[in-house]
């Protein structure tokens, strides 16, 4: 049986995907089992999606600055003028 | 062009510096550089130059990529290089960081939960989430945020973000691991708690 540590440092350090098959099946059965750890599952996706649409907004602010960048790069390409 | 995949005859176009496929390779790429340049803790500034950079060194070492890796990852290579010139820092850390004895604190000595994880559902609830977890973003050591990064926002593979960063997948893992550790420590800290 694994324990609520091991589970959370598979699933944090993705070494869950490397694991073996019954692992795998271990920490399924723990998460179904233990509500701590799957809502530690739960935080792992929170925290990416959370990033993720924070960088969205963030990057829409950035888009225009980036446009203006590319031209310049580009202007300062070989062959360009 | 796709965005990554190149064939012979792209390769032979880049090689013979054909304009055309040069703007082409900096309009898929440099946005996504840009972007990733600031999300691993540059200013706009800093990010601008140095995606310039990336496309100067790309132009520079073109004859030496292959085509073996994507052009994407290519690209990434030569700017993760730049950000630690940038940086002067030369080593990811992986021995001792704090927030390891962090982690193992939240746990007894046989595994279990002592202080259990905090339910932040309502961090995608609130409006100020973006500013939070940007704060907390912050405040990552450069490798983690770089990591976290990549894998997370830029939604990368693993395999690529090895690649790119020149770290085994286990060091990957330790460092992911931190990122995580330190985010979750950072926003309870910030009043995520119930």
């Amino acid at each position: 049986m694994l324990s609520c540590k091991q589970v959370a440092r598979l699933l944090s350090t993705e070494e869950l995907h490397r694991a073996s098959l019954s692992t795998r099946w271990g920490v399924r059965m723990h998460l179904w089992m233990c509500r701590h750890c799957s809502r530690f599952a739960a935080q792992i996706r929170l925290l990416g999606s959370a990033a993720r649409a924070s960088h969205r907004t963030e990057s829409g602010k950035a888009d225009a600055e980036a446009e203006t960048l590319e031209d310049r790069i580009i202007r300062r390409l070989p062959g360009r003028r | 062009m796709t965005a990554n995949a190149l064939t012979d005859q792209d390769l032979d176009r880049l090689r013979a510096r054909e304009p055309a496929l040069l703007s082409q390779v900096v309009q898929d790429h440099a946005r996504t550089l840009f972007r990733a340049a600031r999300g691993m803790g540059l200013t706009d500034t800093a990010a601008e130059d140095l995606v310039q950079d990336v496309f100067t060194t790309f132009l520079e070492t073109l004859d030496r990529f292959e085509g073996r890796s994507q052009l994407r990852t290519w690209l990434f290579g030569i700017l993760h290089r730049k950000i630690l010139e940038f940086r002067r820092e030369q080593n990811v850390d992986q021995r001792h960081d704090p927030i390891d004895e962090v982690f193992e604190s939240r746990f007894d000595s046989k595994g279990r939960w002592a202080r259990p994880p905090e339910d932040l559902q309502r961090l995608l609830e609130s409006h100020q989430a973006g500013k939070l977890i940007q704060a907390c973003l912050g405040e990552l050591p450069h490798a983690q945020r770089s990591v976290f990064t990549l894998r997370e926002v830029e939604e990368l593979d693993s395999a690529e973000i090895c690649k790119i960063l020149d770290i085994s997948v286990t060091n990957l893992g330790v460092l992911m691991h931190r990122a995580r550790a330190r985010l979750r420590e950072c926003l309870e800290a910030k009043g995520w708690r119930r």
